[in-house]
């Protein structure tokens, strides 16, 4: 029977120490799916993921993989592969043993397991150092047998903690770009802890944003872009200019409340018939390909906004316009 | 992980650390317990007369002062080599390490007989006994101390502090007695703490050395056991809540420490 | 004062004075007088050794209890110390405990198994009502075995605290969600990873059942055919007096303790080494 749905958390909630960690949590994969949990440390999301793998007991709630219910199974049974944030690679089996073992423990025979594990090798391109100890390899190759071994028992579901966020920056992109494409490739269904925005948003078919034990979005790239649904939400991404609706212009006004638009609708050239703020420069800072300016506007706000490197600089002071489309604004009450 | 055997085992050990002392306890303050399985007549009688025996309170003083005496000798002489050794020299350090090994391969009772060949037969005139007993005790407390300052040092993570120091214009001496030594308070105490209790529960040397002459605390529990063995479980259980509240104290020491020193922005 | 590698031979210099004084020099000085004795071809201690079977059957003796002690005392102890590794809350009493069971060698050990499990033993008898005869007699080895186990089992457990805390959380979880049972995990990936530690701290317990004094003299007296017991007892001015043998003993014991710790020693690191 197919099960459209690979994971479902209910109302998940778990205590640690007297505090809240998960607080009535509700998530749900379709097979092939890739969800991120986005989400400051602390959070709960490594929680919540140890809480699906089995290794935390929840409080409350339920947890089902692949329609089956495994809210008081074992680890062991669950059938889930985890990548941990530092891998806990065995130090004393080599690649090919570590890759193996979970094959091993169920059963089956040394030799179908170690065909598995080096076809599993040769997708994470790792063939060559089957024989080495995790302690001779880099961080990226410890971070590929990582992956293998969690594929090797054909996990119906693959949980993975930060597992590009040990790595140095300019390892990071290509490892996970490739990530992405083996797991299409596979049509592995996978949930994603992550604090890195862009990570998840590169990753992931869906984010859910995670605060204070709760998701406060769950949604699309393109959505959460769109229509992010709180005040926090919108900070958190970072890419949003927020304005005070209690002081907006004109029929903006509201008793409370803010307007969000994305950072790159607000410009410093457009035509006057949409918003105009005027605003005064606070800072300029150089970026990669642009110069990001802060600028206040006169009702207080923060906000910022993209500029050419090319073009004349804007310097602490200068008083400016901006101009912004009032189709992308979006109303968020809290 | 559910493992119901490592459950099993600690159970064990608990057994195994726990019920002696319960029984010297009970045996300590009962009438008597030779009838049944079960103790009879509570009395604090056994303990009042311990307490309050002059041959006993001597035992005490002696084998207090003479211990402490051992372990302040330990900490003084071993603490300053272990440290310092410990900042500048890892060779010393590896000396230091096999000079830990040396009282698990040459025992206490080897000691005490060569001791009293030596020190006492040979040369008797020179050195008072109880010195002679000091001098020897102190090498075997050196692993204790020398194993706690260490793991205090390694968790300080001393070499960057030197560092920062050195950048800073200030001398190791400056270092050490400003920032270093305030630092392993802590565990200089927990380790004299140790050795001290090492020092006056040990037996062979006491009875060995100083059997004839001084009478400590570990063989006059023995002497007791003929005479009256309640009197004698009573001396054994008030040295133990002794030992257990100075055991309780380094715990503390060791675990304040830690959470003192330790960075606090590690995540979960 | 700024320290210098010279500093660290001055500071140490005290302690290396005090220890050849009170450890090296007395044992070096009665090693060296057997030597002595024995190579001047007079009355050596070694036809006293090998004639009378007793003092052999002291060093077998102390073989056998030490070794297996210390293997009941690695299994129970290894085991315990993961249990702890598991539930950190019981970390801070356990460790109390296991200090006191440690340290509660001796007199006071002596006193309570006596008390126990002697021949009017408050537990002997209460079994023998209930139709059960103990298997072992304090006086004999057997008793002795068993009042081992009472700080061995103890100091194991503290001794293998870091060692076993060093391999818990990571690799156990990752094991759980790769589905291998617990006795799979330690059996691929455990014990091999702990294995340099426990034979390290093996050979440290061997030593300390091999030492033991207090123990063996406070449950049985002279008659306790322990090592550390006959060597006391050869100096001890009574008819049996042998000075000459018990420094062979005393020799012998340490040469025994040096390569077993020695070894242990030597085999931990290229364990170590292999796994690098």
């Amino acid at each position: 029977m197919e099960h459209p749905q690979e994971l479902v958390v209910r109302q998940a909630a778990l205590t640690l120490g007297g505090r809240a960690i998960l607080r009535d949590v509700d998530l749900a994969l379709a097979r092939g799916e890739v969800v991120a949990l986005l989400g400051a440390s602390g959070c709960g999301k490594t929680t919540l993921l140890r809480a699906i793998a089995g290794l935390a007991a929840l409080d409350g709630g339920s947890i089902a993989i692949g329609g089956r219910d495994v809210t008081s199974a074992s680890a062991q049974q669950r059938g889930v592969g985890v990548v941990f944030q530092h891998y806990a690679l065995f130090p004393n089996l080599s690649v090919v043993e570590n890759v193996k073992f979970g094959l091993l423990a169920e059963g089956v025979a040394q030799a179908t397991a170690t065909e598995r594990a080096d076809a599993l090798l040769r997708l994470v391109e790792l063939e060559a150092h089957r024989d080495s100890r995790p302690a001779r390899l880099s961080g990226g190759q410890r971070q590929r047998v990582a992956l293998a071994r969690a594929l090797a028992r054909k996990p119906s579901l693959l949980l993975m903690d930060e597992p590009f966020s040990a790595l140095d920056e300019s390892f990071r992109i290509p490892l996970r770009r490739s990530f992405r494409g083996l797991q299409r490739q596979l049509r592995q269904t996978c949930l994603v802890v992550t604090h890195d925005r862009a990570e998840a948003f590169e990753l992931a078919d869906r984010v859910a944003v995670m605060f204070d034990g709760r998701i406060a979005q769950c949604d699309t790239p393109a959505a959460l872009w769109r229509q992010p649904a709180t005040r926090q939400v919108a900070t958190f991404l970072g890419a949003f200019n927020l304005i005070a609706a209690a002081t907006a212009p004109g029929t903006l006004r509201r008793d409370a409340g803010w307007w969000a638009m994305p950072q790159d609708a607000l410009s410093l050239r457009g035509e006057a018939g949409g918003l105009v703020l005027r605003a005064q420069v606070v800072e300029s800072w150089v970026g990669q390909q642009r110069a990001s300016v802060e600028l206040r506007t006169e009702a207080g706000d923060l906000v910022t906004v993209s500029h050419d490197l090319g073009k004349p600089a804007l310097a602490a002071g200068d008083s400016v316009d901006l101009f912004a489309d009032p189709a992308v604004l979006q109303y968020l009450p809290t | 992980m559910k493992f119901p055997w490592s459950r099993l085992a600690l159970f064990t050990m608990l057994v195994l650390a726990l019920l002696p002392p319960l029984a010297v306890l009970l045996y300590a303050f009962s009438t008597r317990w030779d009838r049944s399985l079960l103790p009879e007549g509570a009395t604090w009688a056994w303990m009042a007369e311990t307490v309050r025996a002059p041959r006993v309170q001597a035992a005490v003083v002696q084998t207090l002062a003479l211990s402490l005496a051992s372990a302040l000798l330990t900490l003084l002489v071993g603490g300053t080599a272990t440290i310092v050794a410990r900042l500048v020299s890892p060779r010393v350090t590896a000396l230091l390490d096999a000079l830990s090994l040396l009282p698990y391969a040459i025992p206490p009772v080897v000691i005490a007989i060569g001791a009293l060949e030596l020190f006492v037969g040979r040369w008797g005139g020179w050195l008072d006994l109880r010195v002679v007993y000091v001098l020897v005790v102190s090498p075997l407390l050196f692993p204790l101390l020398h194993k706690t300052l260490a793991a205090a040092m390694r968790q300080l993570d001393v070499a960057p502090l030197m560092e920062a120091a050195h950048t800073l214009g200030a001398s190791d001496g400056y270092v050490l007695r400003r920032v270093l030594l305030p630092l392993l308070a802590p565990a200089l105490v927990a380790g004299l703490l140790l050795c001290w209790v090492t020092a006056a529960m040990e037996f062979a040397i006491a009875n060995l050395l100083l059997g004839g002459s001084i009478e400590m605390l570990q063989p006059l529990m023995n002497g007791m056991r003929n005479v009256n063995g309640h009197l004698s479980a009573a001396l054994v259980g008030l040295s133990f809540a002794v030992v257990a509240a100075m055991g309780m104290m380094v715990e503390g020491l060791i675990a304040w420490n830690t959470r003192r020193n330790s960075s606090s922005d590690r995540p979960r | 004062m700024n320290l210098s590698k010279r500093a660290a031979w001055i500071a140490a210099a005290p302690l290396l004075a005090i220890v050849a004084l009170a450890v090296v020099l007395p044992f070096a000085w009665r090693s060296a007088g057997f030597v002595a004795d024995c190579a001047r071809g007079n009355e050596c201690a070694l036809r006293d050794l090998v004639a009378d079977s007793y003092y052999l059957k002291a060093i077998v003796n102390t073989a056998w209890i030490s070794a297996l002690s210390t293997l009941v005392a690695l299994a129970v102890g290894g085991a315990a110390s993961v249990a702890l590794a598991e539930h950190p809350s019981w970390r801070r009493a356990s460790s109390v405990l296991a200090n006191l069971g440690a340290n509660f060698a001796g007199v006071p050990l002596a006193l309570a198994l006596t008390l126990l499990f002697g021949v009017q033993g408050v537990l002997r008898q209460a079994l023998a009502g209930a139709g059960i005869a103990l298997p072992f007699d304090l006086e004999g080895n057997a008793g002795l075995f068993v009042a081992y186990l009472c700080f061995q089992v103890p100091l194991a457990t503290l001794m293998l605290a870091q060692p076993v805390q060093m391999l818990e959380g990571g690799l156990m979880d990752a094991a759980a969600t790769l589905g291998a049972s617990p006795a799979h995990f330690w059996r691929r990936v455990g014990l091999p990873l702990l294995l340099p530690s426990l034979v390290e701290v093996g050979s440290l317990l061997f030593a300390n059942a091999a030492a033991a004094y207090a123990t063996p003299f406070a449950l049985s007296g002279t008659s306790a055919n322990v090592l550390a017991v006959r060597i006391a007892a050869l100096v001890s001015g009574d008819i049996f007096s042998n000075p000459g043998l018990s420094s062979l003993l005393a020799l012998l014991m340490f040469v025994l303790l040096v390569l077993v710790i020695g070894g242990a020693n030597l085999f931990a690191r290229w364990l170590r080494g292999r796994d690098a």
